[in-house]
């Protein structure tokens, strides 16, 4: 009888196996990629960047708790990676204001990465959202985490990430409206 | 409910996130009210779109790199473990090694027998019984024994799995070796020496004192892993005196959540 859950295949690679993490690969890095893939809209950052979450895992596999699951660990590791890039992208573009920077970037991104035709407007109404907005719109309504994981994963209460995801939401849909 | 009250339920209400009740004062607010209706058939749209965004695939690179990756990783651990002689506890293990005076005779010994073994091998012609050959022989497997017990008691873990290792090979293990790793599983201070211990004696449940060791560990073994392997085992015995104990795995709330539901799992075959 062999258990494939997140969890023990995480206990083994904590125990030296890195072997076991190829499986917890395979299931979740397509959704770590668009989840990087949204936040950057750059392919190739975010195939490094899905990159340096495995990584982190492996570097910081003695921290796993196997009280939590997998998922909410892995993606407290993908937010980390997300915030250290953009840290390192903000200085490196520090003489832009916030709105001008985005929307810079943006063009270049699109240039780069195909059209969004389907869902151009959700990606633009995206995109005028702060850093902080999409993320957690990320986090609770593309990625499905629940409240409670999303409160695990950033450190801040329940309450207060409804509050956010309330008004992200939101915001969203005024800037979809106003665009569409 | 006004509609600043009903509006904070609104994404939810979308989301069907909502218990009964909830969904009643929501439905009962929007045959009133035209703002909070707009508002909910806008946020079904952008929600609607949120979730039929598809997947875009990376590419074939991104595996690539990353199996390289693990590969090198692999490779880097491998060296660690080839030079257990860490800087910061060097000299207590060199200590150990060289100064134990269990592990000089033994090694003195060692060489004596082998040196004998190997005489009465090229002198096999000159009529030398064949139960002399075997006393011998037992007596190394003795030797090794008295050597793989000793360094059971050294300081670094490695040396103890690798300590476990050596027992576990052995086909017919004496009481004392039983002994040892019974009480390595049970009170070794770190959980891969118990888990390997574990598994060493996964080998030898044909034996009584064994199989009962491993029922009893099931109530003091904490580690998710330690604990996993035991109820294999017990699956992989039908042992049903094991299940009152894996019940009790089961029902503890501080059980690791995985663990809980192999537990569980192997109670339905046990019981």
């Amino acid at each position: 009888m062999r258990m494939e859950h997140d969890e023990i295949l995480m206990l083994e690679v904590k125990n030296g196996n890195l072997d076991s993490l190829v499986p917890l690969f395979d299931k979740y890095h397509v959704k770590l990629y668009n989840f990087f893939l949204r936040l950057t809209r750059n392919r190739e950052t975010s195939e490094d960047l899905t990159q340096n979450v495995f990584s982190r895992i492996i570097a910081y596999k003695h921290t796993f708790d196997e009280q939590y699951r997998f998922k909410t660990w892995m993606y407290q590791m993908a937010r980390n990676t997300h915030i250290d890039h953009y840290h390192k992208n903000k200085m490196y573009f520090s003489d832009f204001e916030e709105t001008e920077q985005t929307s810079g970037k943006m063009k270049e991104a699109i240039d780069e990465t195909e059209k969004y035709e389907k869902h151009e407007i959700l990606y633009e109404a995206l995109n005028l959202l702060s850093i902080d907005e999409r993320e957690i719109l990320e986090l609770s309504k593309f990625q499905d985490l629940k409240y409670e994981e999303i409160s695990k994963i950033t450190g801040n209460s329940v309450g207060a990430i409804k509050v956010k995801v309330h008004r992200a939401v939101n915001k969203l849909r005024n800037n979809y409206f106003q665009l569409a | 409910m006004d509609c600043k009250k009903i509006n904070s339920l609104l994404i939810d209400f979308v989301d069907k996130q909502l218990d009964a009740e909830q969904i009643k004062s929501v439905q009962n607010h929007l045959a009133d009210c035209k703002n909070c209706r707009q508002e909910v058939e806008e946020l079904a749209i952008v929600m609607n779109e949120i979730n039929t965004i598809e997947e875009r695939q990376p590419s074939e690179k991104l595996r690539e790199n990353f199996i390289q990756m693990i590969e090198t990783q692999k490779s880097k651990s491998i060296v660690i473990e080839a030079k257990p002689i860490q800087p910061h506890h060097s000299d207590n293990y060199t200590r150990l090694r060289f100064m134990n005076p269990m592990y000089q005779v033994a090694a003195g010994f060692a060489i004596l027998i082998s040196g004998l073994l190997l005489g009465l091998l090229i002198n096999k012609n000159n009529g030398v019984n064949n139960s002399e050959l075997m006393t011998l022989q037992n007596e190394v497997s003795n030797m090794k024994q008295v050597i793989m017990l000793s360094k059971l008691d050294q300081t670094s873990p490695s040396s103890r799995i690798q300590a476990v290792g050596y027992m576990e090979e052995l086909s017919s293990p004496d009481p004392k070796v039983i002994n040892a790793l019974i009480s390595a599983m049970n009170a070794d201070e770190n959980s891969n020496v118990r888990l390997a211990a574990t598994t060493a004696l996964s080998r030898f449940t044909d034996n009584e004192i064994v199989r009962e060791a491993l029922i009893n560990s099931l109530a003091i073994q904490d580690d998710p892993m330690v604990q996993i392997t035991l109820i294999n085992i017990m699956i992989g015995l039908h042992e049903t005196k094991a299940s009152s104990f894996i019940q009790r795995i089961a029902n503890n709330d501080n059980t690791n959540k995985s663990v809980k539901s192999i537990a569980q799992k192997g109670l339905e075959i046990l019981i």
